[in-house]
C-alpha cells in the first residue's frame, strides 16, 4: 500500500525544466580588475545586403554591417563591446541591452533563404565607472 | 518608392539625418565606434561609408527616423543635412548586372 502511495507520488511530481544546452546566456560581475560582461550562445543571422554583409543579433538587438562576413563579424563583436560598456558606463547594467530583436526582424530575416546562422560567444572587461563623486567639507 | 530596395546612403548623410532627428553622437572609448544615442537609446556602431538598407532599417527602428529621409535628406523638416557634393547613390541600370567575368589569359 505504501509502495504504491509513493509510486502515485513520484508521477505527480511536475517535470524538471531545463534550459537548453545551446541557450544564449549573459553575465555580469566585478572584480577587481573591473566590471567583467560574459554573452554566450547569441544567435546571429548574417545575409547579404546588396554587396555588402548584415548581420542581426537574436537574443540581443544588435546589428552591424561590413563589408565582408569576416569583417561584419569584427563589427558585430567590436561594436556590440562598445555597446555594453556604454549601458555600464551609463545605466549601471545591461537590462537596456538585453533585449530580443522584434518579430518583424526574426520574420524578415528567417524567410530569407540566403542567411546563414552562427552562434557568437564573447567576454569583455570593462572599468569600474565611478558615476558621480560627492565631495563634502571635513568636520571642523 | 523606387530604388530604395538597393540603395546605398554615404556615412556622411546618414549621421546628418540622425543628427537632424534629435540622436547625438561621439567617439566610443573603443577605437572606431561611434556612439548614438536618443532617448535613453544606447549603440554603438562602425558605420560603413556607404549603409545599406538593412542596416538603415535598424537605425529607423533604433532612433525613431522615418526610413525615406535617408534617401532623400532634403525632406527632415527644418534641416539642411546634406553635406556639400555628397549624395545618395542608387545603383544605374547598368551597374545593377553582374561585372563580367575576367577572361583567362591566352597561353
Amino acid at each position: 500500500m505504501s509502495s504504491k502511495i509513493a509510486a502515485k507520488s513520484k508521477r505527480s511530481r511536475p517535470p524538471k525544466l531545463k534550459a537548453p544546452k545551446d541557450h544564449a546566456v549573459a553575465f555580469h560581475g566585478n572584480t577587481a580588475e573591473g566590471q567583467v560582461v560574459g554573452i554566450g550562445n547569441l544567435r546571429v543571422l548574417l545575409t547579404q545586403d546588396d554587396d555588402a554583409w548584415f548581420a542581426q543579433g537574436l537574443e540581443i538587438d544588435y546589428a552591424a554591417q561590413g563589408s565582408s562576413i569576416e569583417d561584419v563579424q569584427h563589427r558585430f563583436e567590436t561594436g556590440l563591446e562598445a555597446t555594453i560598456r556604454e549601458h555600464l558606463k551609463v545605466f549601471g547594467g545591461l537590462s537596456r541591452l538585453l533585449k530580443v530583436a522584434p518579430p518583424e526582424v526574426w520574420q524578415d530575416l528567417f524567410s530569407d533563404v540566403t542567411v546563414i546562422g552562427m552562434r557568437h560567444s564573447q567576454v569583455s572587461l570593462h572599468p569600474v565607472f565611478s558615476g558621480v563623486m560627492y565631495f563634502a567639507p571635513k568636520a571642523a | 518608392m523606387a530604388g530604395q530596395g538597393t540603395a546605398r546612403v554615404p556615412r556622411e548623410v546618414v549621421i546628418a539625418v540622425l543628427h537632424a532627428h534629435g540622436v547625438e553622437s561621439y567617439p566610443s572609448e573603443i577605437a572606431g565606434q561611434t556612439v548614438f544615442t536618443k532617448n535613453e537609446v544606447y549603440e554603438a556602431y562602425d558605420l560603413p561609408e556607404l549603409v545599406t538598407r538593412r542596416m538603415l532599417d535598424v537605425l529607423k527602428r533604433k532612433f525613431d527616423v522615418p526610413i525615406h529621409h535617408f534617401f532623400n535628406p532634403q525632406m527632415v523638416p527644418g534641416a539642411s543635412p546634406l553635406p556639400a557634393n555628397v549624395s545618395v547613390i542608387r545603383p544605374k541600370a547598368s551597374q545593377a548586372q553582374p561585372p563580367p567575368a575576367a577572361k583567362k589569359p591566352a597561353n
